[in-house]
């Protein structure tokens, strides 16, 4: 093939090569070191498996570099492995095979790389192989012979230091020169010289190891090393109480991060989106339009950058412990306790994440390469308590759960025991969920727990940015405009039909019964209560404070609310609770600000001191229609607590677990179950609480 | 016939075979669990599972219960001291 100076004028064609290797071999840093940052980020056809391409030019021939998944075999286990096979035979649908293929092998780790590297040859593609890690092999003793080596596979194999860029020029060199290599010596030989005695699955693994056994034979030369960095390391690291220690450490450190550090990032983004509300409210009239740009977009965009602080910030973590080797290290720690449900070790982060946030940690997910625990994580994950529930929980506890001392503990109170338990019932669920779950619907042969723990070493600062800006892309692109899309369109819902006469009517009637309960009130603090509601109706704030709530009453999520009201009064609430589940579909966390506006008190903030107080007065007061008989109790509060503990009411995970699955099934079926489960919860929990209190 | 999974923490065994011939038995062996080969068991995860193995020079975890199907010769004694040094058959290097 004529590749050299005449080549360039000819074919301006793209040369596409397949970079192909174990995982764990620093393929993503030699990716970067040949064809720096990714040109082309998207979906293979079919599967949720990312594509990466990066398109650089060697010696004026344009290359198309295409990052396969990591694989250890040609006999795929997985669908991130079989895209790497199909795509190297030619078998992926609208992609031609590669026009050349690089194998990464591990100088560290030879002989398990070579069971690849030996197969890949075997097809027949120009080939070169990149020997990548030798300074991590030096430092253990280990040195290999990369001519000799290049000589018995009969391919050319250049060394590389990826991260230093050694070697990088001739290996783009050995890519344009590469020839499909002859067959390596005597392989044929020894896969037919194996024992036939052997079940046939067994026969190929041998009679290629043997080769092996015989190509590094005087290729790799070994020093005597008592004990190398991997053994002293994994020494501490998988300790029965130091490593339990130092894993319990990290995972307060990644967890505290997306729980705590995030939290002013958010604040900051929230203050920034509220910016830019306010300067559009000051160039529009007020009305539709308006509302829809500042309600609908604005407010909709924010509520898909603010969660890129978290997203970023786990991947981070994700990619620094990968990078050094701890994130499998932290699976083998974990797995003996998710084993249990059915999962694997590779859940524990995601999992974890997912208390603060579920949607960094279905993305999370990503890093389990079992494609059944993977999805199992990701329809468990909304069931832990995410931070978006504590300010409901927190509420509702300090508002109607007596604060009263358990078993004559004084530091025990009731509220913490309350909070605790739903955090506990989360997880109990999901372990619950996992159980049935997976003797049911993910009912089949036990997945292959085989994972290796890879070598120490210092992760790439361009690795880890690059994962952290691949993983919010990936977010922003493809979850945030359905995310933004479905805002706008919960925005319509709550904003029409819109009816000024009936709405100004509502209010009116709203004043002659707050003026006809306060004379029939005896109670002092419901009399200052409902005299300070009917106070706020002269005050213009409290004014259109009322009408807010007035018109989002009679908007279609309003009338939704009422429409469901059979459903939720076996769970003791009236339809207004009904409306604030249903408005608080957009995001949880805009359940509070929902309860406020539909009781009148316009934008509360119920974070705050103030306005959680005022809310909490509000909401003690209120009565069921025509009747002084209170709404809210202490099973009422219960079951509501319940209810958002289990329920899937945040549209941003489930758009994510769309974007995530590549199927709009899971989402649908993770939405209704969890509904299901959320109903009964709270059922069960108002009916309980009722027998009992009275 | 003794496995891999009572195999003591810190010793070294000679694989006899790998039992089953479903996906699991088949990775086991893609990672270079074969016949033949020596696998030293470098510890267990603090609640007891999975294993933590050393073969042909890398480090790979897998469950007790997959250990179970790797059927080994009686223990060969301590993890030598060549760093790798996998195959009783290889003549250890200079």
């Amino acid at each position: 093939m004529n590749v050299t100076a005449a080549g360039v004028a000819e074919s301006p064609l793209p040369l596409t090569v397949a970079l192909l290797g174990n995982p764990n071999t620093g393929k993503s840093t030699l990716f970067s070191a040949l064809a720096g940052m990714p040109t082309r980020v998207g979906n293979y056809p079919g599967v949720t498996v990312e594509e990466k391409v990066g398109r650089f030019v060697h010696a004026g021939r344009p290359i198309d570099l295409v990052d396969l998944p990591g694989t250890y075999s040609l006999a795929p286990k997985s669908p991130d492995e079989k895209v790497a096979v199909d795509l190297l035979r030619g078998r992926l649908a609208g992609m031609p095979a590669p026009d050349r293929v690089v194998i990464v092998v591990d100088a560290t780790n030879l002989e398990r790389n070579l069971y690849l590297a030996s197969q890949v040859i075997e097809i027949g593609l120009p080939t070169v192989i990149a020997l990548t890690l030798g300074d991590a092999a030096a430092d253990r003793g280990i040195e290999v012979d990369a001519a000799e080596l290049s000589r018995r596979l009969g391919c050319e194999v250049v060394p590389v230091v990826a991260p230093r860029r050694q070697g990088i020029p001739r290996l783009a060199d050995a890519i344009l020169a590469a020839l499909p290599p002859r067959q390596p010596e005597g392989l044929a030989a020894a896969l037919a010289a194996v024992d036939p005695a052997q079940p046939p699955t067994a026969r190929e693994a041998i009679g290629r190891y043997a080769w092996i056994e015989r190509v590094i034979e005087g290729v790799v030369r070994r020093r005597l090393v008592a004990r190398t960095i991997d053994d002293r390391i994994d020494a501490v690291v998988t300790h029965r109480v130091w490593g339990t220690v130092l894993f319990a450490l990290t995972m307060l450190a990644v967890f505290t991060s997306i729980f705590w550090l995030s939290a002013p990032l958010m604040e900051g983004i929230s203050f920034g989106v509220d910016a830019v509300a306010e300067v559009v409210v000051g160039l529009l009239p007020e009305g539709a339009v308006r509302s829809l740009i500042v309600d609908g977009v604005i407010a909709g965009a924010g509520s898909v950058v603010v969660f890129v602080p978290q997203i970023a910030l786990l991947f981070f973590w994700i990619a620094l412990l990968e990078g050094c080797g701890y994130l499998s290290r932290a699976a083998f720690l974990m797995d003996r306790l998710l084993v249990g449900v059915g999962l694997s070790g590779k859940s524990f982060i995601p999992l974890l994440s997912s208390f603060a946030c579920a949607i960094p940690g279905i993305m999370a997910a990503r890093t389990i390469e079992n494609p059944r625990d993977r999805l199992l994580t990701i329809l468990l994950a909304p069931l832990m308590s995410c931070s978006a529930r504590l300010p409901v929980y927190l509420l509702m506890c300090s508002a109607f759960v007596p604060n009263v001392p358990l078993a004559g503990i004084p530091w025990l109170r009731l509220p913490a025991l309350v909070l605790a338990s739903l955090y506990a019932l989360g997880v109990i669920v999901a372990a619950l969920a996992a159980f049935v779950l997976t003797r049911t619907v993910f009912r089949g042969p036990p997945q292959p727990f085989v994972m290796e723990l890879p070598g120490w070493r210092w992760p790439q600062p361009r690795i880890v940015l690059e994962r952290v800006r691949e993983a919010t892309w990936s977010f922003l692109s493809g979850a945030g405009t359905t995310i933004l899309a479905m805002s706008v369109v919960l925005w319509a819902l709550s904003h029409y039909p819109r009816d000024e006469a009936a709405v100004e009517a509502e209010v009116a009637s709203e004043r002659t019964n707050l003026r006809a309960r306060l004379e029939g009130e005896a109670d002092e603090a419901t009399v200052a209560d409902l005299a300070a509601a009917l106070e706020a109706l002269d005050t213009p704030e409290g004014l259109d404070a009322a009408r807010r709530g007035a018109a989002q009453r009679r908007s279609f999520l309003g009338l939704a609310g009422r429409f469901i009201e059979p459903v939720v009064r076996p769970l003791g609430w009236d339809w207004r609770l009904g409306c604030a589940a249903i408005a608080s579909f957009p995001a949880r966390e805009v359940v509070l600000g929902t309860l406020g506006v539909i009781y009148n008190l316009g934008d509360v903030d119920a974070g705050s001191e103030e306005g959680g107080t005022v809310l909490v007065r509000r909401l003690r007061s209120a009565t069921w229609d025509g009747s002084r008989r209170k709404v809210f109790t202490l099973p009422v509060a219960l079951s509501i607590m319940v209810f958002f503990a289990l329920c899937a009411q945040c549209a941003s995970t489930l758009v994510v677990i769309g974007r995530e699955t590549g199927s709009w099934v899971w989402p649908l079926a993770s939405f209704s179950a969890m509904t299901v489960l959320a109903w009964l919860g709270a059922l069960v929990t108002y009916q309980v609480g009722t027998f009992l209190g009275g | 016939m003794t496995s891999l999974k009572e195999v003591a923490i810190g010793s070294t065994a000679k694989v006899e075979l790998i039992t089953g011939s479903d996906p699991t038995s088949e990775r086991l062996l893609e990672m270079g669990i074969t016949p033949g080969v020596l696998v030293t068991v470098i510890g267990a995860a603090p609640l007891g599972c999975p294993l933590e193995l050393e073969v042909r020079g890398y480090r790979l975890s897998i469950r007790r219960s997959d250990a179970a199907r790797v059927a080994v010769f009686p223990s060969v004694g301590q993890r030598s001291t060549w760093a790798g040094a996998t195959s009783v058959r290889r003549p250890l290097p200079r």
